[in-house]
């Protein structure tokens, strides 16, 4: 993909009819996976970032209980999402800028799924795996998140590939939480108990973001 | 600049913890106007996969389970409490009425309707029978399309002929149009009688007029036991009358014994017939009929049914409604296992009918609807107890005689009966020092069980509650293991284990800190 965009970038003109100069491509490594970016100058002292992250984790794992018995977790993370940033370099030197921008996620999928293989033990009793059940806990934040931050890199770079940083947050809405079950679970007070965790979770509105980049330029 | 960086910064530490002030408890179940619904288990132990099970009727929106959910689901045991939602308050006046339905392919379909009138908790045994069975029990199940009807069995048929002119009619007497079902069982004589809806005794019977009979009865003999349903294929809605009878048609097996008789049943023998309405609990004469030769020159009975329930053709038996009561005389109190006793007749001795009754001081065994087939009875006590056996060949106490018919008090003393080791078992959390139990925090209630180890036949051992977080048994054999198992909702499941525990302590833990016992 990232060839095609050089490719792209270079058999064209750079410079599009409303002034728009494409500057960088870059690869982000970031709290939010991996991604891409295109980045371009269209007034000084702004530059134009658009770009895709995504994430994915599969890998389940065991969680210890009492007594060796174990309750396993089956998490399923995923998300994609498309982003439009605009930084504004404020000092001469052109590396620091200030960043601000939207996110959208057009996939976002946060779910854990806890079950047990064999008998599990907890609080000094112990339950058959098919007496434990399933447990399935989603979180869900808004689709569309504007973003706050700085960072480090040079709006016109000096080298044809040099580093760039991104340190900052994205506003995600307080984060709703979806549990299903069957097992025991349904004989407790869990779903109101699920209602105290969403309050208590809050200010779990903002998610950081650290992006290291490789960058490449098009000039 | 500053500013921005500071809030940058605040937005990026500010989560709390977000199990601050999480319990996780267990819901209360429901106690008052219930219904137990046990399913029987006939896949090898298990319910069929394919089983749907409904509330249904104009009031199935004031029901929810135990635990005041709408998500019916039946326990792997078989099991599902339903009840009248707290919401509403059953009474005469606004009784509560709904029907489960319950369908599984290959099984027959089981209807069953419930009303509720106060608090009082109903259970019911919803026994899931194959179709198209053929043999002692067989079975039919097909939409009503045309006359007549027969069971698989090619030895001894059940036939039903519907008039097509006929209208079927709903409990409330209004007409249930459209597609209907029908079901039908046959019990043949030999396996008849010990399927008899409520245990075969008619304890308050009713003649053909409707009028009640003076006299209980039960069964000598039961030549053949029908069950007929209909229903609306829509809306389950059962139907009760018609205003033209079904004909049933029952064909015998000819080696039965005509008990009146002690001969093989004949042609011109009388056969008493007998409905059971499974709704109302009413047993109704309906008449004699003779035996006829029908076709084949097999033996069988015919006779119209303007109601549909259980239909039996039999020879009845009088029954002594109010016997005598036994008092027991003890030092016991809160004895909750039970203590053989056998009624015998008082001149030969022979053992008329066996029961298992409290020796606690003062409890009492009334006896009733008994065959009037001796005078003078005795009460013979054995300690042998239903949960740990014990001899009974030798009794520990014997009645005076007392005249088995009409009402009369005999004391029993049953001082040498032997009580084991007395094991309590109590809700608990070890609260650090200086700290004491919130009984407060106690979940509502918690069923226990308990089983041989590894064999899973469990068997109740009491209930602690919050109010009474201790609970005596004798149950429990001292120096035993078991299995032991807890259940919160009611006993509908039984999610929480303690496997293979020595009972060598005289008060047994259950230890509910995961579940709200907190210590304050």
């Amino acid at each position: 993909m990232l060839f095609i965009l050089l490719i792209g970038s270079k058999a064209f003109a750079l410079t599009d009819s409303t002034g728009l100069t494409l500057r960088a491509v870059q690869l982000n490594l970031s709290t939010r996976g991996a991604g891409l970016e295109v980045a371009g100058g269209f007034k000084q002292p702004l530059v134009l970032r658009a770009g895709v992250n995504f994430i994915t984790f599969q890998r389940g794992f065991a969680i210890k209980a009492e007594d060796g018995t174990f309750i396993q977790t089956d998490p399923d993370v995923a998300s994609v999402s498309t982003h439009l940033l605009l930084d504004h370099y404020p000092f001469r030197s052109r590396l620091f800028h200030l960043t601000a921008g939207l996110e959208y996620a057009w996939i976002q999928r946060y779910t854990g799924t806890f079950y047990a293989h064999e008998a599990v033990k907890l609080g000094g009793v112990e339950m058959e795996a098919e007496d434990f059940g399933n447990a399935v806990l989603g979180i869900r934040w808004n689709r569309l998140k504007p973003y706050l931050g700085v960072g480090l890199k040079r709006d016109i770079m000096k080298r044809q590939m040099a580093v760039g940083l991104d340190v900052g947050t994205w506003y995600m809405g307080s984060p709703r939480l979806d549990l299903r079950y069957e097992g025991f679970l349904e004989t407790t007070t869990i779903d109101e108990q699920v209602k105290q965790v969403e309050v208590n979770m809050r200010s779990y509105a903002f998610y950081p973001y650290l992006a290291l980049q490789l960058r490449y330029s098009l000039n | 600049m500053k500013k921005l960086l500071w809030g940058l910064c605040v937005v990026l530490v500010s989560c709390g913890n977000p199990f601050e002030d999480f319990v996780l408890g267990l819901k209360e179940p429901i106690e008052e106007a219930t219904v137990r619904i046990q399913f029987n288990l006939p896949e090898n132990g298990k319910l069929p996969q394919n089983l749907e099970f409904s509330v249904e009727g104009p009031d199935a929106g004031k029901v929810v389970t135990n635990l005041n959910s709408r998500n019916f689901k039946i326990s792997r045991e078989g099991v599902i409490i339903l009840a009248v939602s707290p919401e509403f308050t059953p009474t005469p006046a606004a009784p509560v009425e709904f029907t489960v339905v319950a369908r599984a392919e290959g099984y027959l379909k089981i209807i069953k309707t419930f009303r509720f009138t106060g608090k009082a908790n109903q259970s019911f045994q919803a026994q899931l029978v194959k179709e198209d069975l053929s043999g002692s029990l067989t079975t039919f199940q097909a939409e009503i399309k045309n006359t007549t009807y027969q069971t698989p069995d090619p030895t001894q048929k059940l036939l039903l002929t519907v008039q097509g002119n006929t209208i079927f009619r709903d409990r409330a007497g209004a007409e249930i149009p459209g597609a209907k079902e029908l079901v039908m069982m046959r019990y043949d004589h030999k396996t008849a009688k010990n399927n008899l809806p409520a245990g075969g005794v008619a304890a308050n019977p009713v003649g053909q007029d409707g009028k009640p009979l003076e006299n209980a009865f039960d069964f000598l003999q039961v030549a053949s036991l029908a069950f007929v349903q209909i229903s609306s294929r829509e809306d389950s809605r059962v139907v009760k009358t018609l205003d033209t009878p079904l004909q049933l048609t029952m064909e015998l097996n000819p080696e039965m014994i005509n008990p009146l008789t002690g001969a093989r049943v004949k042609t011109g023998d009388m056969l008493t017939i007998t409905s059971y309405d499974t709704d109302t609990g009413v047993w109704k004469d309906e008449g004699e009929t003779r035996v006829v030769s029908g076709t084949g020159g097999k033996l069988q009975v015919s006779f119209p049914v303007p109601h549909l329930s259980f239909w039996m053709a039999g020879w009845r038996r009088t029954l002594c409604k109010n016997g005598p009561s036994f008092i027991v005389n003890s030092t016991y109190s809160g004895v909750d296992i039970s203590f053989l006793a056998q009624l015998t007749d008082a001149a030969s001795g022979k053992v008329i009918r066996e029961y298992y009754m409290a020796v606690n001081n003062g409890s009492q065994l009334t006896i009733s609807n008994i065959p009037a087939e001796s005078e003078k009875v005795k009460l013979v006590l054995y300690d042998y107890s239903n949960y740990h056996g014990g001899n009974r060949t030798a009794p520990v106490a014997v009645s005076q005689a007392v005249s088995l018919c009409g009402t009369s008090t005999v004391n029993l003393p049953a001082f040498k009966v032997t009580l084991p080791r007395l094991v309590e078992i109590e809700m608990y959390t070890n609260c650090p020092a200086g700290q004491t139990l919130d009984k407060a925090t106690l979940p509502a209630q918690m069923r226990i069980q308990y089983s041989e180890v590894g064999k899973g036949a469990w068997r109740d051992a009491g209930i602690v509650r919050r109010e009474q977080h201790i609970a005596g048994t004798y149950r429990l054999k001292f120096g035993a293991r078991y299995d032991i198992r807890a259940s919160s909702d009611g006993g509908v499941t039984w999610p929480y284990q303690q496997k293979d525990q020595l009972i060598n302590k005289t008060r047994w833990l259950i230890d509910v800190k995961t579940f709200g016992g907190k210590c304050k």
